[in-house]
């Protein structure tokens, strides 16, 4: 739909835009719950809050919106994890809450409850097992051979419903795994067949200041390039339904966001009780690629 | 019910014994020889009158007698003749037009009191010569945006041609060219409509108390008629506009026996810029064209032929050699009408129809490793028999039959990713039969009492070949059922009364009420809040029960001072049954191998007003005020929670103010203001954050008011003094959104996070199109 936008700011040359004072009416204050547990690794969880619209977020902004005082439990069914809060300087907003006792495995059931103010909010997410990728390759843009895409090459399972989110790490630059746009795909149309799948570069909401809003940077090149010379490590995570649905509403929000068009979108929580959020289980599989000029 | 109505017409059709004649035959304009329209013929005598039908032909049958028979039409002199009726009578009448000067605007081109004497309700008609003095966008008129002036009919957004009637979606009209069905009346993207103004001869558009013989739409009819091609001498006309030029051809094949039109349009902003284009950019470029044709076969007295076609293209084509992107949009309407006339005898009138309607698009974008083509389309086979009945001055019986076989392909896609090819499966057609009987009575019962009843059954069956995809609650196939030819999907079978009712309190007052029932076998299916091409046709299946309404209205009309001033009062309810949506949170590719029926959702929705009309028909200074007050709503189980919500095109205020001077002959000035309430939006209400991004939590639908619409514009026509020579000409100039009002077309928060320094910026943004924008258009005939 994104195309139609442009269609129709090409066509329309007389439109003009223009600054408005914006009073939108404020809705219920809300948690927000961002956790995930992925196999081998030990659960984390965001809590925020939901905050009316205004024209400028500053730090007391920012911090009011985040909960400090929630008590957060994963379950495996026998065993419990109740996180603890801890400060992560690579992901806003700072402050998270980690387990210490339960790591993920492939084929387990997690339960998750928060509990704020004495409400309580509950999900559930499974791991799945996870798809090797068979190789990577990078295919430089057409006009500049030294920055490109990385193309992913792999066997979906037999099995219908394979729900993927890919993530990239550039070695040496990226702190994280920084999931590109779009980042979740499905084998609806390649069920049981060797797909090919291109990944662009993940974004780093931290980074936001370095490009502009075309997303290019000072010198001119798009964020979601890979340069020839970068290491990067692919993760290619294998994700259950509700977690794929949760991720697929987030992008399509992005999209029809900026179209006048479409019907907004809402995201589709998993969390039970009245907060909005996910809370997801992840099998990851790694691969690692050393991009040299082909 | 069915047997009442029954009752009533065998009543109505009784003999009435006493020695009468019969008199018709077409009327003509004497020039041109082309049959006139809604032209009135009115019987001094009885204060009594008929009209011509679509194709110029009339019937009275009377007590034998002296009368005075008037017959007028806008435009033209107006003929009188004393008939002594001893026997049965034909007679063809011609008429002269006015001497070419500027004509007074008259939005029915009717008899004085038509609007006051017949039975029907909120129906419009539309000379094309008086739309033409009206400002313009662009340079092009536009029949449809001088619809949306009238009360009750609601425009698509700025400068778009689509329009809303009475709270129905853009689906719910039936427009008819020549009997056939356009599917997109818009051109690049709805901001002008796909009728040419030199190749059309007469509108009709119905927004309430729809006669019987109209049906398969919800909410209006819109009765575009082309003209029929100058029997007497060949002629031409055309403009040179801003955007685009038109010309027009028509003349005598054989003279008074068979006469041609062809008319054609075409946009030329492509190829003026093409010298201008970045090499980079060859190849990109937007065009539209239309092409009208007709030929008209007089055979004899009693039959005639027509055959009128409509093919009409948009092409937008984007090529960047740079990004290695390519893409290409071509989208059309094609018609083809093929007609027969025939007079049985002076009391019967009889049209066999066979038309054929195609819509189609498709979508081709290709970059780098990546290629995408998506194909939709919708043509149907449609054979009509209608017949007019006229046994006396007090019926005018209509009844007749309609089959239509439907093909459609809402979407068919596929594409390739590297060297991976998606075939997403063999393309799904959706066949149905859609079959109409109907017959509809308008009766004069006394000097007060007219009434207009009418029945239509109708059925419609959805057939195979045809594969169903059987979906889990993850929305993926599980399955799928196979139907073979002609197995029937589903059937439906309804019967669809008609009924309204006129009481005279005097001359120049009456009252009016209508009740109709429709049923709607076809639906659009819009992914977005706008109509675009890429909306898909869909008839109902299995799975789409088919959309049902029924609106009541009641209407006061008074004429003032001779006729020189219409008012009228109209207050109607409308609800809807079964429309349809998308599920929410559902995206195109949904549509991927599946049923698109698959991803819709069902609801309800309703839609009441008063609309209120005054008009001055004659004198230098003629036009009209139209307002509505109206609210229509939506309510669907599983949109916005179940709770009932506004419709995008709900406006409580909608005004119309349009103007026309004659300063004198060669000279006119006019003028249109429009007010409406903003359109109904959803905004977000909270703002959150998903992994260090902003995302919203948007309100209740269709929740909050973008900013009133107002705009004024003004146009000035003069003629250029011909000195007896062929060439007329004017010029047109039209000066739109003359204050220069920014009227929102879309707002959006426009947001800047800078994450690392904790700090995020919202700035509310307002996209308006048009700003002022004067335009030239130089018409001519000769």
């Amino acid at each position: 739909m994104r195309v139609f936008f442009i269609i129709f700011l090409l066509v329309f040359i007389f439109s003009c835009e223009k600054e408005i004072d914006l009073k939108l009416p404020a809705g219920e204050r809300k948690p927000v719950i961002e956790g995930a547990i992925e196999t081998g690794e030990y659960a984390w969880v965001f809590v925020t809050y939901t905050s009316p619209y205004f024209s400028k977020f500053d730090s007391t902004t920012i911090f009011n919106m985040i909960e400090t005082k929630a008590t957060v439990i994963v379950s495996d069914g026998i065993e419990y994890d109740t996180l603890k809060p801890v400060i992560d300087i690579y992901t806003f907003p700072f402050f998270k809450y980690k387990g210490s006792r339960i790591k993920g495995a492939e084929g387990k059931t997690y339960f998750l409850k928060v509990i704020i103010d004495g409400k309580e909010y509950t999900a559930q997410t499974t791991i799945p097992y996870h798809v090797k990728v068979d190789s990577l390759k990078f295919r430089p843009d057409e006009n500049v051979d030294t920055l490109g895409f990385i193309w992913l090459y792999l066997k979906d399972p037999d099995t219908a419903g394979n729900y993927y989110r890919g993530f990239t790490k550039v070695l040496g630059k990226d702190s994280i795994y920084l999931h590109p746009f779009p980042s979740v795909f499905d084998d609806r149309y390649f069920n049981g067949k060797s797909v090919e799948y291109e990944l662009y570069r993940g974004r780093n909401p931290l980074e936001d200041n370095k490009y502009n809003e075309q997303g290019l940077d000072s010198s001119g090149v798009g964020r979601w390039y890979f340069r020839v010379g970068e290491t990067v490590v692919v993760k290619i995570c294998q994700i259950d339904y509700a977690h794929y649905c949760f991720w697929y509403s987030v992008e399509q929000q992005y999209i029809t966001d900026s179209n006048p068009f479409a019907t907004p979108t809402s995201l589709k929580s998993n969390i039970k009780g009245g907060a909005i959020g996910i809370w997801g289980g992840y099998a990851p599989f790694y691969d690692t690629i050393k991009i040299t000029k082909p | 019910m069915i047997h009442r109505v029954g009752v009533i017409f065998l009543l109505f059709t009784l003999p009435l014994f006493s020695q009468k004649y019969t008199i018709s035959g077409y009327i003509k304009d004497k020039n041109t020889g082309e049959e006139l329209p809604h032209c009135n013929v009115y019987i001094e005598e009885l204060k009594k009158g008929t009209t011509t039908n679509n194709y110029g032909f009339y019937s009275i049958t009377l007590n034998a007698g002296v009368y005075t028979l008037k017959i007028s039409y806008i435009g033209y002199e107006t003929e009188t003749k004393k008939i002594y009726l001893t026997q049965d009578t034909k007679l063809n009448i011609s008429l002269s037009p006015k001497i070419y000067s500027m004509q007074e605007v008259d939005v029915y081109g009717e008899k004085e009191n038509k609007n006051v004497e017949s039975t029907e309700m909120g129906t419009f008609r539309l000379p094309v010569e008086t739309i033409k003095e009206l400002p313009v966008l662009l340079g092009e008129t536009d029949i449809l945006k001088t619809l949306q002036l009238l009360p009750g009919v609601q425009s698509g957004g700025e400068g778009n041609s689509g329009f809303y009637v009475r709270g129905g979606g853009p689906d719910q009209n039936l427009i008819l060219l020549d009997n056939a069905i356009v599917y997109n009346p818009g051109h690049l993207f709805g901001f002008f409509s796909v009728f040419n103004s030199d190749a059309i001869k007469d509108i009709t558009l119905i927004k309430g108390g729809m006669p019987a013989n109209y049906g398969g739409r919800l909410s209006s009819v819109l009765d575009v008629i082309m003209k029929e091609g100058n029997m007497k001498e060949i002629k031409g006309a055309g403009g040179i506009g801003l955007i685009a030029s038109r010309l027009t051809l028509e003349g005598p094949i054989i003279k008074d026996t068979v006469s041609f039109l062809i008319s054609g349009r075409r946009t030329y902003a492509d190829v003026v810029l093409k010298p201008f284009q970045k090499k980079d950019r060859r190849g990109s470029g937007y065009y539209f064209y239309d092409l009208n044709t007709k030929i008209n076969y007089r055979i004899n007295d009693k039959d005639r032929i027509f055959l009128s076609g409509y093919f009409g293209q948009d092409i937008f084509s984007f090529k960047s050699k740079s990004d290695s992107f390519m893409m290409k949009f071509p989208w059309g309407n094609a018609t083809l009408s093929l007609r027969w006339n025939h007079v049985f005898n002076q009391k019967i009138f009889q049209n066999l129809t066979f038309t054929y309607s195609n819509y189609k698009y498709k979508f081709e974008a290709e970059q780098n490793r990546f290629a995408f083509i998506l194909y939709s389309g919708v043509s149907d086979y449609a054979l009509s028999l209608d017949y007019t009945y006229l046994p006396n001055i007090l019926h005018n019986i209509k009844f007749g039959f309609k089959y239509m076989f439907h093909n459609f392909t809402p979407s068919s896609v596929s594409a390739r990713i590297g060297e991976t090819n998606f075939n997403w499966d063999a393309i799904t057609h959706y066949y149905a039969n859609d079959f109409a009987i109907y017959i509809n009575d308008e009766y004069d019962i006394n000097e007060k009492l007219k009434i207009s009843v009418g029945l239509r059954p109708t059925l419609f069956q959805h057939i195979g070949p045809f594969k169903r995809y059987i979906i889990d609650h993850q929305n993926r196939v599980v399955d799928s059922i196979m139907y073979k030819e002609f197995e029937t999907i589903a059937f439906y079978k309804n019967v669809e009364p008609r009924g309204s009712l006129r009481y005279a309190i005097n001359n120049s007052t009456s009252i009016k009420l209508s009740y109709t029932q429709n049923y709607q076998y076809i639906q659009l299916a819009s992914m977005s809040s706008n109509t675009l091409p890429t909306d898909i046709w869909i008839p109902a299946t299995d799975k789409i029960k088919p959309q049902f309404s029924e609106q009541y209205s009641a209407g006061f009309f008074k004429n003032f001072k001779q006729d020189k001033f219409e008012t009228s009062a109209e207050v109607y309810y409308k609800n809807m049954n079964n429309l349809i949506d998308y599920k929410e949170g559902l995206t195109s590719d949904n549509n991927i191998k599946n049923n698109p029926d698959n991803n819709f959702t069902f609801g309800k929705g309703k839609s009441y007003g008063l609309e209120l009309f005054i008009k001055k028909r004659t004198g230098k200074l003629t036009g009209w005020v139209g307002y509505t007050l109206s609210k229509t709503t939506r309510k669907f189980p599983e949109i916005n929670n179940g709770k009932e919500y506004p419709a995008k095109y709900d406006r409580r205020h909608d005004l119309s103010v349009v103007l026309s001077y004659d300063i004198n002959n060669r000279m006119n000035i006019s003028a249109v203001f429009v007010y409406a309430t903003g359109d109904a939006t959803t905004m977000p209400e909270n703002v959150f954050f998903i992994e260090g991004r902003i995302m919203y939590e948007y309100g209740e639908r269709n929740s909050y008011r973008l900013p009133p619409y107002h705009r004024a514009d003004i146009s000035f026509t003069y003629i250029f003094p011909n000195k007896g020579k062929r060439w007329n000409s004017s010029l047109n100039v039209s000066i739109y959104n003359v204050y220069n009002r920014k009227n929102p077309y879309f707002i959006y928060i426009d947001t800047e996070t800078d994450l690392a320094n904790n700090s995020v910026t919202m700035t509310g943004k307002q996209v308006s199109l048009f700003p002022i924008l004067p335009s030239i258009t130089y018409n001519f005939n000769f």
